[in-house]
């Protein structure tokens, strides 16, 4: 247990940074984010003996980051909507909400794919970074991220988007 | 809607994410530390091999012995050689010489042999009914032998078959005084019955 320890103490110091820019970009709020980076932590820590050392440790917390930022979002969205139906508030942009519904789309992604866009496309990593963060090459890469587009472009027409 | 929309969308998402100021502050690292460990101590890390598989591998284990010990040693000769039933035994030891014994749990029953020579072997079958009870059926006999039964208590036939130089085949076909029918067909050991009418694993 004392070593489990020690390596979360690492990770804290060095990575903790790290995991919050990611999570804020994601949820846009520090409390949020702060919130996902926890809990991602514990995920890992309670799974820790699940871990398999073929990715560093650090990009697997990564990975749980996003997707519990992810979860994050999408109850804030729905949230969001619940309360914006309740009070049937209108006018809204409409580049706003189409964001909005991307955004959910993205967090409705099956999690590999979840993680390529988030790594590859919208946190201004480079290719070679996020390939190397989601322990993949950049054909990989590249096929995970054609494969996440076309997911997405149906999550967007089921929603309604043409 | 394309895939050029959709790579032109997420690019806005992006630049959206970038223009985004965030609201709030973090706490400081010692006391998200703090935090972090304070509700890491509550859980309890997950074992690699959860203990619900642990129990099922466990029960699967258990299950397949029991079937292998259900089929390596069915119960139709059980705890033949030595188990002591007396009334057996002693009605063996009388009667032998003049007429077949057996004994259906509790219950004496003698038949009438085909042949006059003694009964070399005692068995000792586990027979089941149609409901899966068990019944204890000892008798004595020789290792090919066409016994027929006619009693209040048990009627029908016996054949037990030479198999090899350790078992005999028993084939039976009986019903009891409920009427019950017990058919069935088994491999049994011979115990060789000695000069005095006991049973060799007696001496």
């Amino acid at each position: 247990m004392a070593s489990q320890e020690e390596l979360f103490h690492n990770m804290i110091d060095e990575k903790l940074p790290m995991f919050r820019s990611i999570a804020l970009r994601i949820v846009g709020n520090c409390a949020d984010a702060d919130d996902a980076v926890q809990q991602a932590l514990i995920s890992a820590w309670r799974k820790q003996s699940t871990f398999r050392n073929e990715a560093k440790f650090s990009n697997w917390i990564t990975s749980i980051v996003i997707n519990e930022s992810y979860n994050i979002l999408s109850k804030r969205m729905r949230e969001k909507r619940k309360i914006s139906e309740a009070t049937k508030v209108d006018g809204h942009d409409p580049q706003s909400e189409m964001l909005d519904r991307l955004e959910l789309a993205v967090a409705e992604l099956p999690g590999c794919y979840r993680e390529t866009l988030e790594l590859a496309l919208l946190s201004g990593h480079t290719s070679e970074e996020a390939a190397e963060m989601l322990n993949c090459s950049t054909n990989t890469l590249y096929q995970r991220i054609h494969k996440a587009k076309n997911l997405l472009r149906q999550k967007m027409m089921e929603a309604g988007n043409e | 809607m394309n895939d050029d929309k959709i790579a032109v969308m997420l690019d806005e998402l992006r630049k959206l994410r970038e223009r985004r100021v965030p609201c709030g502050q973090f706490s400081s690292t010692e006391d998200f530390r703090k935090n972090f460990f304070s509700a890491a101590g509550n859980t309890r890390p997950c074992l690699a091999f959860p203990l619900w598989k642990i129990a099922a591998s466990a029960a699967a284990v258990f299950a397949v012995l029991a079937c292998l010990a259900y089929f390596a040693f069915p119960d139709t000769d059980g705890d033949s050689k030595c188990a002591g039933n007396s009334l057996f035994y002693e009605s063996l030891r009388l009667f032998r010489k003049d007429a077949g014994v057996i004994c259906l749990n509790d219950s004496l029953i003698t038949f009438e042999r085909s042949t006059s020579a003694p009964a070399k072997y005692a068995y000792s079958i586990v027979l089941r009914d149609g409901n899966g009870k068990k019944l204890s059926l000892k008798l004595a006999a020789s290792d090919d032998e066409a016994i027929r039964v006619d009693s209040p208590e048990l009627s029908g036939i016996i054949l037990l078959i030479p198999s090899d130089d350790s078992m005999v085949v028993a084939e039976m076909e009986l019903r009891t005084a409920k009427n019950t029918l017990l058919k069935q067909l088994c491999a049994v050991t011979p115990v060789r019955i000695g000069s005095d009418g006991m049973p060799e694993c007696f001496n």
